[in-house]
């Protein structure tokens, strides 16, 4: 146990005295603090349209969540595009290794790390924006923490991904193909698209290559509208599970191949 | 008891081969030296042992166990070629940081940190980032880390690059009092003169080969060469000594001597004897470890 915190703490250690970390940070809260400008009405109009209170109120939630998720996310792409070849470029490697843990245990601490570090962002941002929006409405609302609570299936889906595709091929490479499949993951979430690329009138090779993509393209954004509605509704529902369960069993496949790949390195 | 037992090992990168069949055995309380060019496989020997890379062929077994077990490196202390240290951290954080690898809880580490950075010369500069540390400091930093978790095996690469002369004294009598202490030191060495201090046994490396190994007095002592210092200088002696061997050198009272085979020391002291002159002193002729580092070199690229 002290071996896989001490790996945490040389991660966290690392970014926290990073400037990028504090830059990323700082950029998060001053959006934040915008963001609470548009606080001052009970109601609102869009499209001549009036929101009530318990409108309202799910918007802010949702505009709140998927700011701070949004940013957080961007960080893990880069903690993901550095969890395993930081210390393997600077040769630190050769002393962490030199000591009695696993390979293993090594890149899963790491990963970790990466995961409380990109969280702890996600984290001060609600935070901030949570205090920020109650204090306005004057109110008590402690749903927006149920969609950070399932942003961290997100954040670890993210940082596996990245640190797995950075373990076979260049990290800056790794960080463009994490922004590509999580901006994709959102084209592909849009309904149209997905009823016309999947049950639509296509060629049936067009469904079949469809279908791959769907399955290859990290679920980043079904798991943010799964946030979204368990912020706002109770229950998650069929296709909530079924998403859950997709997002999981992604998960535990990039963290196998990540320790896979990188007990077989050589260093 | 042996720590290190090395068969056969051999690591290939595609055509190019960095180690080629070496084997080796490291014994306890014993200090190894390890010679070789750069390039030669000195590094390449020790990332085997520690299982950063894997080998194309041979064993390793450290105290009886396959080198693959990650708890064999509970023994083992390793300092890298270039102090490769976590840069951003304090010396004393970076070797808590170290110490937490190691596995000591937090008593162990606090107690084994202030004797180290103490030791070590760097207790008033414990709290100062290591990225602004000389060289010299990180490689203190570097070694404390070494050694702190009191390791039976420990492999340096190049324990005393980057340190003046009064911390290569220092950190050669840590290495001196830990062997004494039962651990066993593999170390790489461009200073061969150290090695030749240092280490109870040397081997030579080139092109990943094992050139030659041994003792190093065996390793600097010439076979049947022999240095002879006479009360005076006759030439009559010289006459003498040509019928046992053949002498390479004179210099003053002193001359180099070398014997032909069936004959010994004992046959030189007869005849200064007969010649009616006293010897004052008579020895085997010893070369320094960096000429015969050379001169086996030289060899080899003569050979090719």
């Amino acid at each position: 146990m002290t071996r896989f915190l001490g790996i945490i703490y040389g991660s966290v250690t690392y970014i926290g005295r990073r400037k990028t970390f504090y830059t990323i940070l700082a950029f998060g809260v001053i959006f934040v603090l915008l963001s609470g400008c548009f606080y001052s009405q009970n109601s609102i109009t869009i499209n001549q349209q009036t929101l009530q209170p318990s409108e309202l109120i799910k918007m802010i939630r949702a505009v709140n969540l998927s700011l701070s998720t949004f940013w957080g996310m961007i960080f893990a792409i880069l903690m993901g595009m550095t969890t395993a070849t930081s210390e393997v470029d600077s040769k630190q490697i050769y002393l962490v290794l030199s000591k009695p843990i696993t390979r293993s245990e090594y890149i899963l601490s790491r990963m970790f790390g990466a995961l409380i570090i990109s969280f702890s962002i996600i984290f001060v941002m609600s935070f901030l924006s949570w205090i920020i929006y109650n204090l306005r409405l004057g109110m008590f609302d402690l749903r927006l923490w149920i969609g950070v609570g399932v942003t961290i299936i997100n954040l670890a889906l993210v940082i596996s991904f990245v640190t797995l595709i950075s373990l076979v091929m260049p990290r800056i490479l790794a960080g463009f193909i994490g922004i590509i499949s999580y901006l994709f993951s959102f084209i592909l979430s849009i309904d149209v698209i997905k009823t016309f690329a999947l049950s639509g009138d296509v060629p049936i090779h067009i469904k079949i290559i469809a279908r791959i993509i769907y399955i290859i393209i990290p679920p980043f954004a079904s798991i943010t509208n799964l946030a979204t509605n368990l912020m706002n509704e109770s229950s998650p529902g069929q296709s909530g599970l079924s998403t859950m369960i997709h997002a999981l069993a992604y998960l535990i496949i990039c963290i196998f191949l990540c320790v896979i790949i990188f007990r077989r390195k050589e260093f | 008891m042996t720590l290190i037992e090395i068969d056969s090992l051999t690591k290939r990168y595609g055509r190019l081969t960095a180690l080629d069949s070496f084997s080796f055995r490291l014994e306890e309380g014993e200090i190894v030296g390890l010679l070789g060019r750069n390039g030669a496989g000195k590094t390449t020997a020790m990332k085997l042992i520690l299982d950063l890379i894997k080998p194309t062929k041979g064993t390793i077994k450290i105290m009886g166990k396959n080198h693959y077990n990650h708890l064999t490196r509970r023994d083992i202390g390793f300092l890298p070629e270039n102090p490769a240290l976590t840069l951003h951290l304090s010396a004393i954080n970076a070797l808590n940081y170290y110490g937490m690898l190691i596995g000591l809880d937090r008593v162990a580490r606090k107690k084994k940190i202030d004797m180290l950075l103490n030791r070590m010369g760097l207790y008033d500069v414990r709290k100062g980032r290591i990225s602004v540390f000389s060289l010299g400091m990180q490689q203190r930093v570097s070694f404390s880390q070494a050694i702190m978790g009191e390791p039976k095996i420990l492999i340096l690469d190049e324990p005393t690059s980057g340190l003046d002369p009064i911390w290569r004294r220092e950190i050669r009598s840590i290495i001196r009092e830990m062997a004494n202490n039962g651990c066993g030191v593999f170390l790489s060495s461009h200073i061969l003169a150290e090695i030749e201090l240092e280490c109870d046994r040397a081997i030579i490396i080139d092109k990943g080969k094992i050139v030659k190994e041994g003792k190093i007095e065996s390793l600097i002592t010439v076979k049947r060469q022999y240095e002879v210092e006479v009360s005076e200088f006759k030439e009559s002696l010289i006459k003498k000594i040509e019928k046992i061997g053949r002498v390479l050198e004179i210099n003053g009272n002193k001359l180099r001597v070398e014997l032909n085979g069936g004959f010994s020391p004992q046959d030189i002291i007869d005849i200064i004897n007969k010649v009616g002159i006293d010897i004052i002193t008579l020895s085997s002729f010893k070369l320094t470890l960096e000429e015969v580092f050379v001169d086996l070199v030289k060899e080899k690229e003569q050979v090719k």
